[in-house]
């Protein structure tokens, strides 16, 4: 399974110069800030920091520009905690007990269990790749748009698992993103519904979108408030040993971490869906098979680690379309991807045979970042968290000039803060009428993603719903999808019957 | 049961954001099936349309079920006293609605103000209305971070970026 010669010949490569680690910090704490900055993805930030790369070698600049990607998963999760803002899409799950958990003052556990999650992942993830690239490479070929399709179904799913109190409305909110997120050009190349307007040629901006609805819309309901954290002032502060208890207590549910970071690798290595799906499935999937799901929503830590843990690890996940077939399978593969290019070099099958010993040695350098990310974590938590301290008089607008300013900063032009404004308003009418702001923002993720794929497995079908019979793992796809939704139902059932009637 | 007392006890907002979703819905599909009316245009649409237009019948159907069943005290305390506003004070019910006003003012007046100025404004704006009134701190906090977000992006992003000073 590992090219022994080839692992052999990357701990060569790796010891042979420091020069090669001396980016990896500075990387960390790039992305960590990106990630943490509302509006700034950790993709941009390796977009930005590509041209600093041709000055290096091929192995240093693919160091770097992990670094910077491993430290802006976990970063997303820092805002997400602190502020209830995925500073990356990808940290859209740690929001929903993360931000319970620091309105409950504990921000320090929440903390502490996303930067042991986040290690955990992406330790995880990169020991995956380790083992199966090989593998792997051989299999993801043989996943088709019916197979895509039925994993983004999956993703769906999620509506009606978020549908909030009221299942009707809910269902609405998360259709009604389902639409939104189809707007503009279709995968065919028809223009819909953009009102003239050549902004939304693109669609809707989605990070924006989110960034209104999930922050900005919160944040008009939480002025006149005190602080952002509300438990008594003692524990307002970054308090070290509780964030090593947040590390501990990650450590103690070991199946959410391995169940994240499978779920994590395995969709992270799916080309387009990626970490913004996987920390949603894993986030379900924990909540589903726990032993209290009411108590998810609510800052169970076990939410945070799902979330995060999950996200971490599909960036090893990724990097199996990216080594093996040169297909980027997100934003952050596609500047690596773009590095790849800048330094003369093609991804796929062949890169694979011939430079076995570079890709194993990305994958042991990401091993030791994800060392080092549980230290320069610890340190720059501190930093970082020092944002729950200001009184929330003064958060708020700066808040929301940040989220403007990134808003822009990902779209180029003023259609970012536009959207930002109006999706904070519809988002804050959605609020008081009771509407899941969650499963909106999920049909939004995923609306032309569904789209796409489903197209592309009608045309490679001919329509034919026989066609599916021929497709052996899009069936198991759909088993265990259908499996994941009615399991739970049947297991209540028979452990309501045999417990006797559960108390109101 | 009269005209009249349905009306009152209807509740008008929410009916109007479900109105504005099955609007948005009819218009978007509108448009969609004039740009093309092919299958491949329109096989996620028009069942996700259909869907949401259920879900809009439904849920007023269930808007004027509970008007109709609502019990004689006026909608507006009723509701009032659901959202936990009865004790609030006036300017604090309608805070979220200044700052909102505010933000969308920020917003479209980014054009001409710029990120700079227009920021700065906003940020002093949002201070007095949660209550600040030290006005070397106000001008202090806008300024400062204004000035310090500007420069940190200006010298992030690789676009230009509207500005009035800076």
């Amino acid at each position: 399974m590992i090219d022994l010669s080839a692992l052999a010949d990357a701990f060569g490569l790796l010891s042979s110069s420091w020069q090669p680690w001396l980016v990896v910090v500075p990387g960390l704490v790039i992305g960590l800030v990106f990630g943490c900055i509302p509006g700034l993805q950790t993709s941009m930030a390796m977009a930005i920091f590509l041209p600093a790369t041709l000055s290096m070698d091929f192995l240093t600049a693919m160091l770097f520009l992990t670094a910077v990607f491993t430290g802006g998963q976990f970063g997303g999760g820092v805002s997400a905690i602190l502020m209830n803002i995925p500073g990356t899409s990808s940290a859209v799950a740690t929001t929903f007990d993360g931000f319970p958990m620091a309105r409950q003052g504990r921000h320090n556990e929440a903390l502490g269990v996303a930067l042991m999650a986040s290690t955990v992942g992406t330790v995880f993830g990169y020991v995956i790749l380790l083992i199966l690239i090989k593998p792997l490479s051989t299999a993801v070929l043989k996943l088709g748009p019916t197979e895509m399709f039925v994993v983004i179904l999956w993703g769906l799913t999620l509506i009606a698992a978020l549908k909030g109190s009221n299942m009707v409305r809910g269902l609405l909110s998360g259709v009604m993103g389902l639409l939104i997120g189809t707007l503009g050009m279709s995968p065919n190349g028809v223009l819909r519904g953009t009102m003239g307007s050549p902004y939304l040629i693109d669609g809707v901006p989605v990070i924006p979108a989110m960034i209104g609805m999930f922050a900005a819309s919160e944040l008009f309901g939480l002025v006149g408030k005190s602080y952002l954290v509300e438990a008594g002032t003692t524990v307002r502060g970054v308090s070290l040993a509780r964030i090593a208890h947040g590390l501990r207590l990650a450590l103690e549910s070991p199946a959410t971490l391995i169940r994240g970071g499978l779920i994590g690798t395995l969709i992270g290595a799916i080309p387009g869906v990626g970490s913004s799906v996987s920390n949603l499935v894993s986030y379900s999937e924990t909540r589903r098979t726990s032993r209290e799901p009411d108590s998810f929503g609510k800052g169970n830590p076990q939410g945070v680690a799902a979330s995060e843990s999950a996200n971490s690890s599909s960036e090893g996940g990724s990097m199996v379309s990216l080594f093996a077939l040169g297909i980027p399978g997100g934003g952050g593969t596609a500047v690596l991807l773009a590095a790849f290019t800048m330094h003369n070099i093609t991804g796929g099958p062949r890169f694979l045979r011939d430079h076995a010993d570079v890709v194993y040695a990305v994958i042991l350098a990401n091993l030791a970042q994800g060392a080092l990310l549980l230290i320069v974590g610890l340190i720059l938590i501190q930093f970082l968290a020092a944002i729950v301290k200001v009184p929330l008089r003064y958060l708020i607008p700066m808040v929301f000039v940040m989220a403007t300013f990134g808003a822009f900063g990902l779209t180029g032009n003023l259609a970012g803060p536009m959207t930002v404004l109006a999706f904070a308003i519809l988002g804050w009418a959605m609020r008081r009428y009771d509407y899941s702001i969650p499963a909106a923002v999920i049909g939004l993720l995923l609306g032309s993603m569904a789209e796409g794929e489903l197209l592309r497995s009608i045309q490679i079908s001919g329509g034919r719903f026989e066609y599916l019979l021929d497709r052996p793992i899009t069936l198991v796809l759909l088993v265990l999808l259908v499996l994941s939704l009615w399991l739970p139902r049947v297991v209540g059932k028979i452990r309501a019957r045999s417990l006797g009637p559960a108390p109101e | 049961m009269s005209d009249t007392h349905l009306r009152s006890r209807l509740d008008w907002g929410h009916l109007s954001l479900v109105l504005f979703f099955a609007g948005v819905t009819i218009a978007y599909l509108a448009d969609a099936w004039t740009a093309s009316s092919s299958l491949r245009n329109l096989v996620l649409l028009v069942p996700v349309s259909a869907l949401s237009l259920v879900l809009c019948a439904l849920v007023i159907v269930d808007l004027f079920r509970r008007a109709a069943n609502a019990p004689d005290a006026p909608a507006e305390a009723a509701e009032a006293e659901a959202t936990g506003e009865a004790s609030t004070p006036l300017i604090e019910r309608y805070r979220p609605a200044v700052l909102m006003a505010l933000f969308a003012l920020y917003i479209l007046t980014l054009p001409w103000l710029g990120f700079d100025v227009g920021s700065a404004a906003f940020v002093a704006a949002a201070l007095v209305l949660d209550g600040e009134r030290r006005l070397w701190l106000i001008a202090l906090v806008s300024i400062v971070f204004a000035l310090a977000t500007t420069m940190l992006f200006h010298w992030l992003l690789p676009y230009p970026m509207p500005t009035l000073v800076l």
